[in-house]
């Protein structure tokens, strides 16, 4: 078996690598090395970005050659701003010249901003089919978030000053207390998850291909 | 009738939602703003820092995020260059950078940056990819990434020169947009800066931001627009987040009265159910 299908191998530099790193924040041994890893994985970081662009192009340049039905339209103006944004993106100093900058403040940011601010009407949709009273539970929930919902907006303090007292107090201490519980479980599960992986009992770490020895 | 609104509200929920965004862009009003104690908490910090303290600032915003962390953003950017705090950026995310710069635009026309300089009170340096690998490598190694957004060497930047670490700068403000950064900017920059504040969350992210300064590990923190709004009600320097509270004010009274009219219609519809 080729030694990069080998599920060991990998297992093996996982280990190797979580050693260094653990080494080098408890007791600031092999600086160089674990400098030189971090260093690497920030470059690995930079080429997903790379391979997430150049998928999507081919996506894309699969339904224009396809002719995919009430696609292909829509894939051919994606890739004509797709690449002109890019090209635009390249005129120095790179990604930091005018008209990119014109364009992204001008065309992209209120076309992303508008998609989200359309998650309004989702929202005043769901809240009118999810807040009706019909137990125990429900009623407790409507009455926090109505006060939540009053706390957050000044029009709320107008109306009874209380308002702003009752909903720090709900974010504060209930609130607060669940999150805490998350963020320790959090934590517990990802030390737990860490040393599955490096112990090689995660599944699915390697690949499943791997797993059966192809 | 109720039967008939509690199936096929959609219509009228969402005219009634447009007419109450639409309301205050028209007749305007002002309504004072309450301060929470953790946002007054980040105002005192900044503002009890010397004239000329280093600032690092740390985002993540997108363009979709920019109303909420925008906003937050921009209330502290006009506060600190106002008072003369020197301010390094650092972005997460690919637009970040570019958002900065918007940021930078609106402390531009409150007149914050008259008289600045870029390299010696400011600095860009850009979008690092790597989520908390590249957090971790910042926090000990600034200048890992030796150049700024624009091109140009840290060596040519006289504020880059005496930051080589987090710990180098006075204070650092972070702005995230998601549970893990938040943990992770905790987990990496917090233990190794002088002083941390969470400068901005979005909203659903405030209540999990709770225990971080409860627990004293951030001096304060400013969630969404609200906290952006508080902000700019106690620096005196209006920004975004105040002109956005008329409509958040009359969205949130919509959306009481619309709690209150689904279950008429439902307790309503269920008697009508149970004549029949």
């Amino acid at each position: 078996m080729a030694f990069y299908k080998n599920r060991r191998v990998f297992i093996t530099l996982t280990l190797l690598c979580t050693l260094i790193m653990i080494l080098d924040f408890f007791f600031e041994a092999l600086g160089p090395l674990a400098d030189f890893l971090s260093t690497t994985s920030i470059f690995l970081g930079s080429f997903t970005l790379g391979i997430g662009m150049i998928n999507l192009a081919r996506l894309h340049y699969g339904h224009v050659n396809r002719r995919t039905e009430k696609q292909w339209t829509l894939s051919a103006l994606f890739i004509v701003f797709y690449f002109g944004t890019f090209i635009v993106g390249l005129i120095p100093p790179i990604g930091s010249n005018e008209i990119f900058k014109w364009l992204y403040n001008n065309i992209y940011l209120h076309a992303d901003v508008s998609m989200g601010a359309m998650i309004a009407l989702l929202y005043a949709g769901a809240i009118y089919r999810t807040f009706q009273v019909k137990n125990r539970a429900s009623f407790v929930f409507m009455i926090a978030f109505c006060l939540i919902l009053l706390r957050n907006a000044p029009i709320g303090a107008a109306i009874w000053p209380g308002f702003t007292t009752v909903g720090d107090w709900i974010i504060s201490v209930p609130t607060s207390a669940v999150f805490r519980g998350v963020i320790i479980g959090t934590a517990i599960g990802l030390v737990a998850f860490g040393i599955r992986v490096v112990l090689g009992k995660q599944p699915g770490y390697p690949a499943r291909s791997m797993e059966e020895g192809e | 009738m109720f039967k008939k609104l509690f199936f096929d509200y959609k219509l009228p929920v969402y005219i009634l939602l447009v007419i109450s965004i639409i309301i205050p862009g028209i007749f305007p009003f002002t309504l004072p703003v309450a301060v929470p104690s953790e946002t007054r908490a980040a105002y005192m910090y900044i503002d009890s820092l010397p004239e000329g303290s280093t600032v690092i600032v740390s985002n993540m915003m997108y363009a979709a995020v920019w109303p909420e962390i925008g906003a937050c953003t921009v209330s502290i950017f006009n506060h600190m260059f106002s008072k003369n705090l020197k301010v390094v950026m650092i972005g997460w995310e690919p637009e970040t950078p570019i958002l900065f710069e918007r940021a930078l635009d609106y402390a531009k026309k409150a007149g914050a940056l008259d008289g600045k300089v870029y390299g010696e009170d400011w600095v860009n340096i850009g979008y690092i990819p790597g989520d908390e690998v590249s957090i971790a490598t910042f926090a000990d190694d600034v200048w890992f990434k030796p150049a700024d957004y624009f091109g140009a060497s840290f060596e040519e930047l006289p504020l880059m020169q005496d930051i080589r670490s987090v710990g180098d700068a006075d204070l650092f403000i972070m702005f995230d947009t998601g549970i893990s950064r938040i943990d992770a900017t905790i987990r990496q920059i917090m233990p190794k800066s002088q002083a941390f504040i969470i400068g901005g969350v979005m909203g659903a992210y405030y209540g999990y931001s709770m225990p971080y300064y409860q627990a004293g590990q951030t001096i304060g923190v400013l969630g969404s627009i609200k906290g952006a709004a508080a902000y700019e009600t106690m620096s005196g320097i209006a920004g975004p987040a105040s002109l956005t509270m008329n409509t958040i004010s009359l969205t949130h009274v919509f959306v009481f009265v619309l709690i209150i009219a689904t279950n008429v219609v439902y307790f309503r519809g269920k008697q009508g159910r149970r004549k029949m």
